[in-house]
């Protein structure tokens, strides 16, 4: 049996095969596209099918049989220790496969039932952008206003097909470690994320400049309201200029443009929002996007690929957009796109580890990297006054930026630190506690074993001396609060809605715990924050912010310390 | 000694002296030990609990052995680091505590006193100290030569003649005398090329140490004492005029001089082999890699005498370049110095245990059988059975200084079928990193911060 590459072009209305004889179906919108292949539908087998978007085009995973799946997994296991993970991958019959566990919702625990997501395979070479006339002609020259006209397609068709958004989400539900609310908050996010107004807002906020707005700068050359001076050359070369070239110099505007970039985004797993923030900040800059979706969130991402691509099939930036999954460290890939000139900005998110190896291999690309951080509350003697809601709102406010992503995010905060005495401290605990269980309450919170692990490895050593109040259901963890009288190692930290709690003899105590791998303080009561916050920046940390706003962000805020949209664009003068 | 050498082997009877054992060490543990009767009270197992209750409840972290505060050692608080010794040691620790400029000083006062304190270091610089009293260090030092060199009889490397003997001895002689006569015959054919430092109180260094006085001369790749000063400063930063200075003389002794030292080894190597001796090549896998490597690179590869012998252990930690796979590492060893994979021998250990178990010519590593191994799940519950996969806990019967029941940071796969080698007891086949925190919490600078 040939195995065809099946390419699908929604502008053309049609599919294309390698062998050009096949005929063109009717025209393709989005259910008939999915009823037609099968897509992002559970079979019983267990398998569900996900094209990807290569610049624009969709590209159909080839029929594989589950039994090939099987024995391909069955095979790569047979090669590891058995002491090691399960094989999440395997390449087979021309496809990708990805292995999930199903997860029962109530108990957090495997069904023992795997379930198969098959991607087409990945040339590397189709997402490298080489025609720069196109791109300079077709893309960058867009009006920003086209930008929004694409945001607001692709908006109306996730609303529109609200239907296929949720079985999408309910698909991947069944394999995703996060609780059922989290992961529905992320497709709930999309009509904001993908807003013109989002889009607007952020992109004068981080690219303008001398009181010209960021969308003009994209659009056209800007005249700075400085004039360029002569150089040095000018000046010893004085008698030797042409005379017109003394005037002009003179008189010479200086022009700037943002200009757009070829992008590749590798993001990370550990929220869905992840790669679609990132691809909205190619999209912002009307960028080329090539983005690598992470093994946790290709269901997500395959579907805006497909909204994008019958929504907006002919738009631009659709079809300089690729949406794909290769697995990471795979050479035949990355080898291709980290040479120089294969792109102008990568984005990767990650492990130290990660980012390291793309930075060694992409030495003459411009990085820009978003590396694991953790985030931290600090709450002034004040919460033990009477007023304004007293402890128990101070702890509200608390526990909601540890909530964030339920304390997966970068934001979310996992020490508590609090003024006073260990007495104090055990007070301001009992309430954090109490804040707690309404949230477990609410959003029910079953444990994964590894964080039963972790929980059992600290209470028998880094947080021996603590005490430990545990919220528990039917004898089952829900949450924690620990008052740790002694410092402990932040990497021991579970991050299952375990908050540390650590007494301090005054606030000044905290800034030695503060570095760079702090993304947020959250600090109470506000007068505190204010004269703190230089001094808290000072220290690496990004968002000084008063406590319960970890988790809330303004288009264009900096990130990790960037105007992120600022790196992406390259500057020009003309 | 008697399994090594073969003797008939009871699982059965091992297994409950082992745990008679363990238990006692419990009651000690529990009695003499302020952080294991802390554990113990809040899970609520007294003296008498079974030895399921203690597999259950009682085997802490590894991470105890480094749960001193870090600014304790950032700011020299010696006090500080005694009483913090003191949680987790069976007896009071009296280092005099002035005039201690470095962690070195610190350690050597401690060994003055008979508190003999072995660190590993991790990736983030955070040193782990495990210490032991006089009969414990005896035994962590002397106790596998009890029965690894029988193992390696097995393997063929004492020869065809020696072999049969030294087993017949291990099975019926008095083990002292049995270890009278391995010292004066055993490895005074060879001679030692060991990729570690000549002193020092780390990890895998001692067994190259121990090795040395063994064989008849030693050579060092660095013959200098390894300094716990220096190790941690390169990662946390020199506070102190002390601190800079050890660490200048550490890196004057190791990477600054790197070649030199390897091309020193390389002509120790060449000089042993016109002497006729054989070889003991010893060392971390990644300096095993760069000793073959610079023999490659020179163009002239060795073909070291029959029955010479590469060994290694301690994982690829503390190399940041590329790791190879053991099909990779002894295909370079046989290229670079003719050593086939028969005479390679591997052993897994860690500084935490009296123990080291060595790989057969299987590919099984074998559990003495005085060490209990306990497979967890990852919710860190025991799971029994002949062929388990899991977390490693140990209980070590010989640890009776500090606490001896432990969670390791690896996943293993073992059995308690017989192995082909025909040596019985549990086995290991496989070994890796077990997930651990998340992918946050593992790297840059989170592994390295206190909050």
């Amino acid at each position: 049996m040939t195995n065809l590459r099946i390419t699908i072009d929604p502008a053309e209305k049609g599919q294309t095969r390698e062998d050009a004889s096949a005929p063109h179906t009717a025209e393709a919108n989005l259910r008939q596209l999915l009823d037609d292949h099968g897509w992002l539908t559970l079979s019983n087998d267990g398998v569900v099918r996900c094209p990807l978007l290569v610049r624009g085009r969709l590209v159909d995973p080839p029929e594989v049989g589950l039994d090939a799946i099987r024995r391909a997994f069955a095979a790569g296991d047979e090669r590891r220790g058995s002491a090691d993970s399960y094989e999440s991958y395997v390449a087979v019959g021309g496809a990708q496969v990805l292995r999930h566990r199903e997860i029962d919702r109530e108990t957090m625990r495997g069904t023992g039932r795997w379930i198969y997501i098959v991607m087409p395979s990945v040339d590397a070479h189709e997402l490298v952008e080489t025609d720069i006339e196109g791109l300079t002609n077709e893309l960058y020259s867009i009006p920003h206003q086209s930008v929004l006209e694409w945001l607001s397609l692709v908006a109306a068709a996730l609303e529109g097909e609200n239907e296929i958004v949720a079985r999408v989400r309910d698909l991947d539900r069944m394999t995703s470690e996060h609780p059922d609310a989290f992961g529905d908050a992320a497709f709930l996010a999309f009509p904001i994320l993908f807003s013109p107004e989002t889009a607007t807002a952020s992109v004068d906020a981080e690219l303008s400049r001398q009181g010209i707005p960021g969308q003009r700068l994209l659009d056209e050359w800007v005249e700075m309201p400085a004039t360029r001076m002569p150089g040095p050359v000018h000046f010893v070369g004085a008698d030797l200029l042409p005379d017109a070239l003394t005037r002009e110099l003179h008189s010479y505007k200086a022009l700037v443009r943002a200009m757009p970039t070829r992008q590749l985004h590798i993001t990370a797993g550990n929220s869905p929002l992840v790669p679609i923030l990132s691809l909205l900040r190619a999209v912002w800059t009307k960028s080329s996007c090539a983005l690598k979706l992470p093994a946790e969130a290709v269901l997500p991402g395959s579907l805006v690929a497909l909204i994008a691509a019958t929504a907006a099939p002919r738009h631009p930036i659709t079809r300089h957009l690729s949406m794909v999954y290769w697995r990471g460290g795979d050479e035949n890939v990355e080898r291709i796109l980290f040479l120089p000139g294969a792109f102008d900005r990568i984005v990767v998110w990650g492990a130290p580890d990660s980012v390291a190896s793309v930075r060694a291999r992409a030495r003459f690309t411009k990085v820009i990297c978003f590396n694991p951080r953790y985030s931290v509350s600090v709450i002034g003697h004040e919460a033990f006054d009477e007023g304004e809601g007293g402890l128990d709102e101070v702890a509200a406010r608390a526990v909601c930026d540890s909530m964030v992503e339920n304390q997966k995010a970068c934001v979310a905060s996992l020490v508590h630190y609090i003024e006073g005495s260990v007495e104090d401290a055990e007070r301001y605990a009992a309430a954090v506690e109490r804040s707690l269980a309404r949230w477990d309450a609410q959003l029910p919170h079953p444990l994964l074993n590894r964080h039963r692990s972790l929980l059992k490895r600290i209470e028998r050593g880094a947080l021996l001396d603590a005490r430990v109040r545990y919220h528990e259901v039917g004898g089952a963890y829900h949450s924690g609060v620990v008052v740790a009288p002694h410092e402990f190692a932040i990497k021991d930290h579970p991050m299952c809605r375990l908050i540390i709690v650590r007494p301090v003899p005054s606030l000044d105590e905290c800034l030695r715990f503060l570095h760079p791998g702090v993304a947020t303080v959250g600090i109470f009561p506000d007068d505190r924050r204010r004269a703190l916050r230089d001094r808290v920046a000072a220290r690496g940390v990004s968002n000084i912010v008063p406590l319960g706003h970890g988790g809330a962000a303004a288009a264009g805020s900096s990130h990790d310390g960037m105007l992120v949209l600022s790196e992406l664009v390259d500057w020009k003068n003309g | 000694m008697r399994w090594a050498a073969g003797s008939p082997f009871d699982p059965a009877r091992a297994r409950q002296s082992r745990r008679d054992v363990l238990r006692r060490n419990h009651r000690h543990y529990r009695n003499r030990i302020p952080l294991y009767r802390q554990v113990a009270d809040r899970a609520g197992v007294d003296d008498d609990a079974s030895f399921d209750a203690l597999a259950h409840s009682m085997l802490l972290p590894d991470g105890i052995f480094k749960s001193y505060p870090q600014s304790l050692l950032d700011e020299r608080d010696f006090g500080g680091m005694n009483r913090w010794l003191r949680t987790i040691f069976h007896d009071d620790v009296n280092a005099p505590v002035h005039d201690h400029g470095t962690l070195d000083d610190w350690l050597a006062s401690l060994d003055d006193r008979g508190v003999h304190t072995v660190y590993s270091s991790g990736t983030s610089g955070n040193l782990s100290f495990v210490p032991r009293d006089a009969s414990s260090w005896w035994l962590f030092r002397e106790g596998p030569l009890h029965y690894a060199p029988f193992l390696l009889a097995r393997r063929g490397v004492i020869g065809r003649v020696k072999a049969p003997l030294a087993a017949f001895a291990g099975r019926t002689l008095p083990p002292a005398r049995v270890m009278r006569i391995f010292n004066r015959l055993g490895f005074r054919d060879f001679d030692g090329i060991f990729l570690s430092f000549s002193g020092g109180n780390q990890g895998t260094q001692l067994v190259g140490q121990e090795l040395a006085k063994r064989v008849r001369k030693a050579h060092f790749l660095y013959p200098t004492p390894i300094s716990a000063t220096a190790i941690r400063a390169l990662t946390r930063g020199q506070a102190s005029p002390a601190e800079r200075e050890r660490t200048e003389t550490f890196l004057d002794a190791t990477v600054r001089h790197k070649e030199q030292n390897y091309e020193r080894m390389i002509c120790a190597t060449r000089a042993a082999m016109d002497d006729g001796q054989r070889l003991m090549v010893f060392g971390a896998p990644y300096l095993v890699k760069e000793f073959c490597d610079r023999i490659l690179a020179g163009g002239k590869p060795v073909a070291l005498p029959a029955g010479s012998i590469v060994g290694y252990g301690g994982g690829w930690k503390t190399f940041d370049g590329e790791a190879l796979t053991e099909r990779e590492l002894l295909d370079l060893i046989e290229r670079a110095v003719g050593v086939k994979k028969r005479f390679v021998i591997e052993a897994y250990s860690m500084t935490e245990i009296g123990a080291i178990m060595m790989k057969c010519a299987h590919g099984r590593f074998h559990v003495p059988p005085h060490l209990e191994t306990i497979v967890l799940d990852d919710a860190l519950e025991p799971v029994d059975g002949e062929d388990v996969t899991g977390i490693l806990g140990v209980m070590d019967p010989f640890a009776v200084s500090y606490p001896g029941f432990l969670i390791t940071g690896d996943n293993v796969h073992r059995a308690r079928s017989l192995c082909p080698c025909g040596l019985e007891g549990e086995t290991i086949l496989s070994v890796s990193r077990a997930q651990g925190a998340e992918v946050k919490g593992c790297g840059g600078i989170i592994a390295t911060v206190d909050a």
